[in-house]
């Protein structure tokens, strides 16, 4: 009587195993009869090495965010969620007297947590970089599309930033905004400024020099892009006598749809991750300005050993930029349109 | 396992003649001290070393079978050359040893701590006295207590301050390679076109900053002195005006002192009232290139400097007008300066306690810390070496050694990154004029003592 109950929760777990993978197959496209040994031999390379240089190390560090850890000795202590604890205090919403309280200060002081004001850089930098980023290069390639005299200079022109390494670009643009620098030479005297010195502006400057460089990455794809859309499309639109505005707005932008897609995710990851143009511009600084939030990673972790700290925010933001890649991949689900 | 390892430990420790039973006291300890026995062993046969079991460092070497490796970064190409010789020569004068030389060509720091926690750390290697205490605290160093005992290698000579900055809880894991000062850099030529004599005051600083800025005429003048925006000499001016960054004990921050506030307040008026540049304003990014250039006249600078201004081929009468005098104190504040040293320590994991040893001993003996000295990028960390006819001939560097005795080495602890790295901005801060000396360093030593300490 007694080993009853246990024999029909064994079943049951097995019943709901097997519908757990069965749906991991239906996910993964597999059908049930598929022979999918050859198709794994083919990509175990890939996996092996994956598993070992990045996904080992990922679930590392993700046991060394629960931790105080010493490289040093490699060891650790456990410390529950302390880490996340010390990251994430303040909070930017706190509960007092009985109602929930927006508190924009958490953000705005470095003193007071320099995890929401380094994720406040890092947000400001991606709103101010992302757009420039992506309709500049659209529009650089649009225009380089067409019969344009010199369009390859011009292309390689657009696409020299990409191919120069950040630290060289930065060097480089530290020299033009400083006080002394190329930029104030140009400007008339009133407007001439310490751009890079100035806690104000310094963070300006760093996304200056990420639009620089990501117009030439970005024109790339959409180059491509534009060659994929079929001639037809934009001669049937010719014939219904659409304007030049409408065949950009009703042929080119939906038929670039993927190439949006990909820039913008692209591009929304790499400004969260922002890290060696701010580390050599500015080092972070001036007082903080441009302490991203991979910049704080890098100092908590690598400069100050505190390991498990520098984890923990790593994977704080990396939920980040799961939710919004996530987010954006189901809007583009449900907004797709075929022809 | 004992009996074996006293056969065999001399064989797979590579260390040994003569120390067979000490090896297996080591072993033994090894296995009672478990998961950090590997460590430790090592350190323990050296404490029976020198506490007069079978062979002493002293006196005539015992004979000692070791393959090492050394590891440093690279100042640069005349730096590695010259440890490459160094090490060949004590290759060919040690018969047992024979030692490697593996320069670690970036990120130095991130990569021997990984090394050390891996367990196949470099043998003997460099450490810097800013994160020195964090490796000593994690027991990964090898003490170097009965090196620095012998007679015949005279820590006496040696800096104190520079000694101390290796030693963690008593015990030395580390002897200084060589170590910079800060000193206070001017063009004389400007300072004589200005009428100002060297200060020796803050307020001479002041004074003198003053009429360089009124009668300089040097067309790339732009500043009378250069400073970082995060006011490095401000660590110096500190300890002048009787401050410290830490407590006695070490166990709590109290740089927002009166002192402290007073020592930034001088350098933040310096910038209030133009006489001081961050490098940002400059065309220069650091201070050698301004003094080199003539944007600035003074600034305080370590003899790093001096290499750049010997080699500055765009104006190559600017080395014989740039001059070094001690840092200007309050009036009636103390000498100091800032040092910034390095030691040769041993892993604590070596496969030769001894070996390592008369490695180190070797290379900070009087005779390999001349060689050294005698490039001049950093300074010889023994005083004796301030006769050395090489200083004869650069008085400069004599002038930034004999600061090596009040010196106070760039060092807090084991958390010294942590606490330089919640200073600094704020430092920033108070420089560029977003917060009052007094808020700013009150807030880093707030954030150091809840967070840090």
């Amino acid at each position: 009587m007694a080993t009853e109950p246990l024999q029909s929760t064994a079943e049951r777990t097995t019943e709901r195993l097997r519908s757990v993978l069965h749906n991991l197959k239906g996910y993964a496209g597999i059908t049930e009869d598929q022979n999918n040994l050859m198709g794994f031999a083919f990509i175990a390379p890939n996996i092996l090495v994956f598993s070992l240089f990045l996904l080992g190390p990922v679930l590392f560090a993700f046991y060394v965010s629960f931790q105080e850890w010493s490289i040093l000795a490699g060891a650790g202590e456990w410390t529950g969620i302390g880490n996340y604890v010390d990251v994430l205090e303040p909070l930017p919403i706190s509960y007092v007297d009985g109602s929930l309280q927006w508190r924009p200060e958490v953000f705005m002081d470095p003193s007071t947590s320099l995890w929401w004001y380094s994720l406040k850089n890092t947000f400001v930098y991606a709103i101010g970089t992302v757009p420039l980023q992506i309709f500049g290069g659209l529009a650089v390639a649009l225009m380089l599309d067409k019969r344009v005299r010199l369009k390859k200079a011009y292309r390689a022109a657009y696409f020299m930033p990409v191919m120069l390494s950040g630290a060289a670009s930065a060097v480089m643009w530290r020299w033009f905004l400083a006080g002394d620098g190329v930029i104030n030479g140009i400007l008339p005297t009133f407007l001439e400024h310490n751009w890079a010195g100035d806690p104000g502006t310094a963070l300006g400057g760093v996304m200056l020099m990420a639009i620089w460089g990501g117009i030439g990455s970005n024109m790339i794809f959409f180059l491509a892009g534009l060659q994929n859309i079929p001639e037809e499309l934009y001669e049937a639109a010719r014939i219904d006598g659409a304007s030049r505005w409408h065949r950009f707005r009703h042929v080119t932008w939906p038929s670039l749809g993927n190439t949006n897609f990909f820039v913008f995710v692209m591009a929304i990851i790499s400004a969260f991750q922002v890290f060696g143009i701010a580390l050599v511009f500015s080092q972070g600084g001036p007082v903080y300005a441009t302490t991203t939030t991979v910049l704080l990673i890098y100092q908590r972790a690598f400069e100050e050993g505190a390991f498990g700290e520098g984890a923990a925010m790593a994977f704080l933001l990396f939920l980040l930029i799961f939710a919004f890649s996530y987010y954006q991949y189901r809007y583009r689900e449900e907004t797709e349109v075929d022809y | 396992m004992t009996d074996d390892s006293r056969n065999n430990g001399s064989t797979r420790r590579r260390v040994i003649a003569g120390l067979g039973a000490v090896g297996a006291a080591g072993v033994l300890a090894g296995c009672t001290s478990g998961g950090g026995g590997g460590q430790n062993d090592n350190s323990e046969t050296s404490g029976d070393d020198s506490g007069g079991g079978q062979s002493t460092t002293e006196g005539t070497p015992t004979p000692v079978s070791a393959d090492l490796t050394l590891s440093g970064w690279a100042a640069n190409n005349e730096e590695s050359a010259l440890l490459d010789e160094l090490v060949s020569n004590f290759n060919d004068e040690n018969d047992g040893i024979t030692v490697e030389y593996n320069a670690i060509q970036s990120k130095y720091k991130q990569k021997l701590r990984t090394q050390l926690g891996a367990g196949n750390a470099p043998d003997v290697f460099y450490v810097d006295s800013g994160y020195f205490s964090s490796f000593a605290d994690a027991d990964v160093l090898l003490p170097l207590d009965d090196l620095a005992a012998a007679d015949s290698f005279n820590t006496d000579d040696f800096f104190q301050p520079l000694l101390d900055a290796f030693r963690h809880d008593g015990t030395l894991y580390g002897i200084p390679k060589d170590f910079s000062t800060l000193g206070l850099f001017h063009n004389t030529a400007m300072f004589e076109e200005a009428d100002v004599g060297v200060p020796e005051t803050w307020s001479e600083l002041s004074d003198a900053l003053s009429a360089l800025d009124a009668n300089v005429s040097n067309e790339n003048f732009k500043a009378p002195m250069i400073e970082y925006a995060n006011g490095r000499a401000w660590w110096a001016f500190l300890y002048q005006n009787g401050g410290q960054v830490l407590s006695d004990d070490g166990s709590e921050a109290v740089f927002a002192s009166d002192s402290g506030v007073e020592a930034l307040e001088f350098l933040v008026g310096l910038k209030e009232d133009g006489l001081l540049a961050v490098p940002s304003d400059l065309g220069s990014g650091w201070h050698g290139a301004a003094l080199a250039s003539g944007e600035v006249a003074t600034a305080v600078l370590g003899p790093w400097g001096l290499p750049f201004l010997e080699g500055y081929e765009n104006n190559p009468d600017i080395n014989e007008n740039v001059d070094i005098a001690h840092l200007p104190t309050p009036s009636d504040g103390e000498r100091a300066t800032i040092a910034y040293t390095v030691s040769y320590s041993a892993s604590a994991n070596t496969s030769s306690a001894a070996g390592s040893k008369e490695l180190i001993r070797s290379l900070t003996s009087d005779e390999g810390m001349a060689q050294w000295a005698r490039k001049g990028l950093a300074l010889s960390a023994r005083k004796s070496h301030s006769e050395l006819d090489y200083y004869d001939e650069h008085p400069r560097r004599r002038t930034l050694l004999e600061a090596g005795e009040w010196s106070h080495p760039f060092s807090f602890g084991p958390n010294s990154e942590a606490i330089a790295n919640r200073i600094r901005p704020q430092l920033e801060a108070a420089m560029l004029g977003e917060k009052s000396p007094s808020d700013a360093l009150s807030t880093a030593q707030e954030k150091i003592n809840s967070e840090v300490l």
